[in-house]
């Protein structure tokens, strides 16, 4: 496997964002996918299909709440301006 | 006497004549018997000499197309797998330059469509449970 050579062209962002703060800092995550596109996409798959098996229910309703959560807040906001 | 003598002479001359036209006679079927049976076996040998040769020729015929199409399945499997082993080589190149130009996008996609296919197998086997 060639080692990926970092050319600087590559620019953080938003995902890149949240999978440093979901990740843990010492895991240099960027440069291991950079590196090893294939095994890393695969084991991500894996990772994912683990944890659709073990807590997918409990993820999706969870994730299902905060957007309706969300969502009500901005129609509420909307609302609260068109009336104020 | 000697008239009764004559008679049975001539009598018995008589059927000895007759007795040998039948031995003639019966010779000749014999033997028209016998070219009858022999033309018989000569046409059945050579029946079967030609169907033998055809088959034999049918069987060759077939042996030859079987080997042509074989050859032509052979080539067209060997075109599709050098195609697809180049497509294969060209999308893996592919997927490789989207995750370096997109690390984190990749990642979450494949997490993403692992997660969907865990969530369908974890329904499908709490369907079957059911």
């Amino acid at each position: 496997m060639e080692d990926f050579v970092d050319d600087g062209a590559h620019r953080p962002s938003t995902i890149d964002d949240f999978l440093d703060e979901i990740l843990p800092e010492e895991l240099e995550w960027d440069r291991l996918v950079r590196s090893y596109p294939l095994p890393a996409l695969a084991l991500a798959a894996l990772g994912g299909f683990f944890l659709g098996i073990s807590h997918g229910p409990g993820i999706v309703s969870a994730v299902t709440g905060y957007m309706g959560a969300q969502i009500s807040r901005n129609v509420s906001q909307v609302l609260g301006q068109d009336i104020g | 006497m000697a008239d009764t003598i004559e008679k049975g002479t001539v009598e018995g001359a008589e059927t000895a004549r007759e007795d040998a036209e039948g031995v003639v006679s019966a010779r000749d079927r014999f033997k028209k018997l016998s070219q009858d049976v022999q033309d018989r076996y000569q046409q059945v040998s050579e029946d079967v000499r030609r169907g033998a040769e055809r088959a034999s020729h049918e069987i060759r015929r077939g042996t030859e197309r079987a080997r042509e199409r074989y050859g032509e399945v052979a080539e067209s499997a060997r075109e599709r797998y050098t195609q697809v082993r180049e497509k294969s080589g060209e999308l893996s190149r592919d997927v490789t330059h989207y995750v370096r130009d997109n690390p984190g996008r990749s990642v979450l996609i494949a997490a993403g469509v692992g997660f969907l296919v865990g969530l369908l197998v974890r329904r499908g086997r709490s369907e079957d449970e059911i």
